[in-house]
């Protein structure tokens, strides 16, 4: 096991190494000078240079790239171009609400997905099974921002049961958790599909081994066949998948924090490309791919504890 | 049966070593017998013809300019004249929307096609030659550690808000997915008797690789292709919506919902009807994909 973690850590390095290059290179391939973007375009050729030189733009790309990844190790990612605020400060206000609406729509997604598939699984080819299926086809081909969009309309400005947008406060307040609401189950709606369809097949696969004939050949109720010996082990790679799921829900809130005006960091993502503020792009991405890479190595290392044969690959 | 006896022929036979191409006529058959019986298949291909008859005919079936202003005319709802009514500045929706079926076919297409491409060269590299495994795989660790939307967003951050921007980024996204999936069906095919018979023979590398290896890939392909259309769909016109792909006044779904936005009280119907032919157009998709992976790798049904 101890030669498996290492092994997964030098990769993981590896690919963190490689991810850092690239967030770096956004501010070098991107067409125009960063330097005129800062100082604008009147700017006196002096005031240029100058700026240049402070950045340390003026140096070799790779004496330029050691700086930037000297400094991200040591928490700084720079200044926002906008709101002149230490990039690092201004994720951290905003990284608890992406937080917590990642964390109640993967709640969801797996409330909602793993129930659903064991039923679907244990009532195969009936109708019940059909609906399903089709239910989770219709999640899976839904456009999140155009449902996001229809139940705020019908939940939020027809029937007014719920706020339209922004936040009213942390999750575990009744106003705050209102506000989740919609975006949470919009979010949640691909998401639980997917879980769904994993659960459902992986159960399939479960039930058709031996030991769950024993099982019932045993005469155990069918109920305690599917909770206590199929279930237990069909979930291990609905686990894992609900691991890889978080990291991706992370990217996904994008598009649901634009839609309902929650300022996490998704939302800030999408208005410092749209402003071209590029210190605050390469954090926040930066942020957001290391906490999905340390998620799948999380991932990586729990799969391996619970099925060992998955170490000696 | 008879494709047990077929595999069994070509490992037996070092002489024919020509691969088997899934177009022989009695494969054509089982795979049509296959997909037939699938109805939801079915009502997948039916729906994507549909799509695809509109965008074809376009300039000859919509009713309107789709770029025509008309102030007089703007927010109407579903009428006589303008079926699916008009936006706020007075333009045809349903004519927009003819419009966009072009534009969303296209970006589902060349994207899933650039990322086809290129991933599939990287898994056939990759699976095939042992040296080049490792660089290649790292580099799709790499592009796998971002979020794929966020992978999409962080493209266009450099390469700038276009249409080509978002076919480019879109299919970068899904090269990991190719290249994986790939590799993992040329590791497990260069195995065989047939591919040490053309060695044999005297056979150059690269095309073992190209002329006997990658013809088993190529269902693989097709039926992540079909299921990666309707993503990439989705993934584009979420660019489109946040206002990082097309740009007004080009008409495209994702960015007509999002023009519809800040109506959503009094006109929801600009919203309402690009939302749903997108929706529609990716359920085709993926029923079709379904369809097709049951028809012609049921293996990957587990994955």
């Amino acid at each position: 096991m101890t030669g498996f973690i290492a092994r997964r850590v030098a990769l993981m390095v590896l690919t963190l190494i490689g991810v850092s290059i690239l967030v770096f290179l956004i501010t070098r391939l991107t067409p125009g000078d960063p330097v005129r973007q800062i100082v604008g375009p009147d700017a006196p050729q002096e005031r240029v240079d100058e700026v240049r030189h402070d950045l340390g733009l003026d140096r070799p790309v790779l004496d330029q790239y050691l700086r930037f990844m000297g400094d991200a190790l040591t928490g700084d990612l720079g200044q926002s171009l906008r709101t002149r605020q230490p990039v690092i400060e201004e994720l951290g206000a905003r990284f608890p609400l992406t937080f917590q609406l990642t964390t109640f729509a993967v709640t969801i997604a797996v409330l909602v997905g793993v129930p659903l598939g064991v039923v679907s699984a244990a009532k195969r080819d009936t109708a019940l099974d059909r609906l399903a299926t089709v239910a989770a086809l219709f999640g899976a081909s839904m456009p999140i921002f155009w449902i996001a969009i229809m139940a705020t309309l019908l939940f939020a400005v027809r029937l007014s049961w719920l706020p339209t947008a922004g936040n009213d406060g942390p999750i575990w307040t009744v106003s705050g958790f209102k506000s989740f609401i919609l975006p949470g189950i919009t979010l949640a709606l691909g998401p639980i599909a997917l879980v769904m369809r994993l659960t459902r097949s992986s159960m399939l696969e479960v039930l058709s081994r031996e030991y769950v004939g024993v099982a019932r050949a045993k005469g155990l109720a069918e109920s305690r066949v599917i909770f206590r010996h199929a279930l237990r082990n069909a979930l291990l790679p609905v686990i894992t998948f609900i691991g890889l799921l978080y990291g991706s829900l992370l990217g996904g809130a994008v598009v649901t924090e634009t839609i309902f005006s929650l300022n996490g960091v998704g939302r800030l993502v999408v208005t410092a490309i749209n402003q071209r503020d590029y210190p605050v792009i390469q954090g926040a991405v930066l942020m957001l791919a290391v906490i999905f890479t340390l998620i799948n190595f999380v991932v990586d290392i729990m799969y391996a504890m619970l099925d060992p044969r998955i170490r000696y690959e | 049966m008879s494709e047990h006896s077929a595999s069994v022929r070509s490992t037996h036979l070092p002489g024919r070593v020509e691969s088997r191409t899934p177009a022989s006529p009695s494969r054509v058959r089982v795979f049509w017998r296959v997909f037939s019986r699938n109805q939801l298949a079915v009502v997948g291909a039916v729906i994507i013809a549909c799509f695809l008859g509109v965008a074809i005919l376009a300039p000859w079936i919509m009713p309107f300019d789709p770029l025509e202003q008309s102030l007089p005319d703007q927010l109407q709802g579903p009428s006589s004249t303008h079926w699916l009514g008009t936006d706020e500045f007075g333009r045809d929706i349903l004519s927009r929307m003819i419009a966009g079926s072009r534009v969303s076919l296209m970006v589902g297409v060349i994207a899933t096609g650039i990322g086809a491409i290129i991933g599939t060269a990287a898994g056939l590299l990759a699976g095939y030659y042992r040296r080049l495994d490792s660089v290649i795989m790292r580099i799709m660790d790499i592009l796998l550690a971002f979020p794929s939307i966020l992978l999409a967003i962080a493209v266009i951050a450099i390469l700038g808000p276009s249409l080509t921007n978002v076919m480019i980024a879109v299919g970068i996204r899904s090269v990991p997915t190719y290249a994986r999936l790939v590799r993992s069906t040329v590791l497990s095919t260069k195995t065989h008797d047939y591919v040490d018979a053309a060695r044999t023979i005297g056979c150059r590398e690269s095309i073992i690789m190209v002329k006997h290896v990658f013809p088993n890939c190529v269902n693989t392909i097709i039926v992540l292709s079909s299921l990666q259309v309707g993503d990439a769909i989705l993934t584009a016109s979420i660019l489109s919506f946040l206002g990082l792909g097309v740009q007004p006044p080009d008409p495209e779904w994702g960015q007509m919902v999002n023009a519809g936005r800040g109506y959503i009280r009094d006109a929801p119907h600009i919203t309402t009807f690009p939302g749903l032919a997108l929706f529609l157009v990716v359920m085709g998709f993926n029923l079709l994909g379904d369809g097709l992976r049951d028809a012609l790798d049921p293996r990957m049904k587990n994955t």
